[in-house]
């Protein structure tokens, strides 16, 4: 089995300007609470990801006014990316190795065009992969 | 395994009228993105959580302002609570949907750690974890597991 087949394909994005509000509005609008951040509309290279948790606490805990500032003032600039070809098994050792829950899915010429959860590969991998995913980025706070 | 072997005691509470800016200091510092709300700090009766998901959701993506609001005002109350004597297998349907947190009650309700889904997920043994019925009727571990849950009257979630 590879990515393309349990992947979320075509997620709601932003790119780095888009406001905080409107960023934690896609969040509800998409039930999720990751958005990948990418360059531009058209060429949608992933250039970051935001959490619910990048907001709360790189922002709002910190006192800052989150209506005022924008996805590039919160976002995770590390992306890791896989294609869509991509095995369940080594997209898994990617997410053990960089201790992330979350993987970007660029196609051929680098645009987004999927992510790859945590729970995806919990849901659709073997029992031995998913306690080890599990059990490896649980160690860390992945992002 | 019992859920109290698995259960993180290493959580952050609050009540209804804690301030937002004291909840965003205890999130900050939350392996689990959230805050217990408990009834009182004297009786420790988890009534819901503050995570990261309602703050964005309630205050952000509504553009409100945060400053002037208290823990109540953007409690979410789907919890399910489970007793810390529970059996794990039996609460293995506990992470629906529609619950955003699974809290570990003592038999006067009192809270005792937060259930995670990581920590469900090692707990599960391995013939469950890839479920194949003829595997396991044919594991005679698994058939004690089996024998042992038959013999379980009810699940003993609370709501």
């Amino acid at each position: 089995m590879n990515v393309a087949e349990i992947m979320t394909k075509d997620p709601a994005c932003c790119t780095p300007d888009t406001n905080l509000q409107k960023v934690a509005q896609m969040m509800v609008e998409s039930d999720c609470g990751c958005i990948p951040v990418v360059d531009g509309n058209d060429s949608k290279m992933p250039v970051g990801m935001i959490t619910d948790r990048d907001i709360t606490v790189r922002v709002v805990a910190k006192g800052q006014n989150p209506l005022e500032l924008t996805a590039k003032d919160a976002m995770t600039t590390a992306v890791a990316s896989i294609t869509p070809d991509t095995s369940l098994e080594e997209c898994a050792k990617l997410m053990e190795e960089s201790q992330i829950r979350r993987v970007a899915v660029v196609d051929k010429n680098g645009a987004l065009c999927g992510i790859v959860a945590q729970a995806d590969i919990a849901n659709n991998a073997g029992g031995g992969t998913t306690a080890e995913v599990v059990q490896e980025v649980s160690k860390g706070a992945g992002s | 395994m019992f859920v109290s072997e698995i259960v993180s005691t290493c959580i952050a509470e609050c009540t209804e009228d804690t301030k937002l800016e004291d909840v965003f200091e205890l999130i900050q510092n939350s392996h689990h993105g959230l805050v217990v709300v408990v009834d009182s700090h004297a009786h420790r009766v988890p009534i819901g959580v503050v995570t990261e998901r309602s703050i964005c959701e309630q205050i952000i993506a509504r553009g409100r302002n945060p400053r002037s609001l208290l823990a109540g005002s953007v409690m979410d109350s789907r919890i399910k609570k489970v007793l810390n004597s529970e059996l794990v297998e039996n609460i293995a349907g506990a992470h629906q949907d529609d619950v955003s947190a699974v809290i570990a009650v003592d038999e006067n309700r009192r809270i005792c750690g937060l259930v995670s889904k990581e920590s469900m997920k090692r707990a599960a043994p391995i013939e469950t974890r890839n479920y194949h019925p003829t595997q396991v009727t044919k594991n005679p571990a698994a058939q004690t597991r089996l024998r042992r849950i038959s013999e379980i009257p009810a699940f003993g979630w609370m709501s």
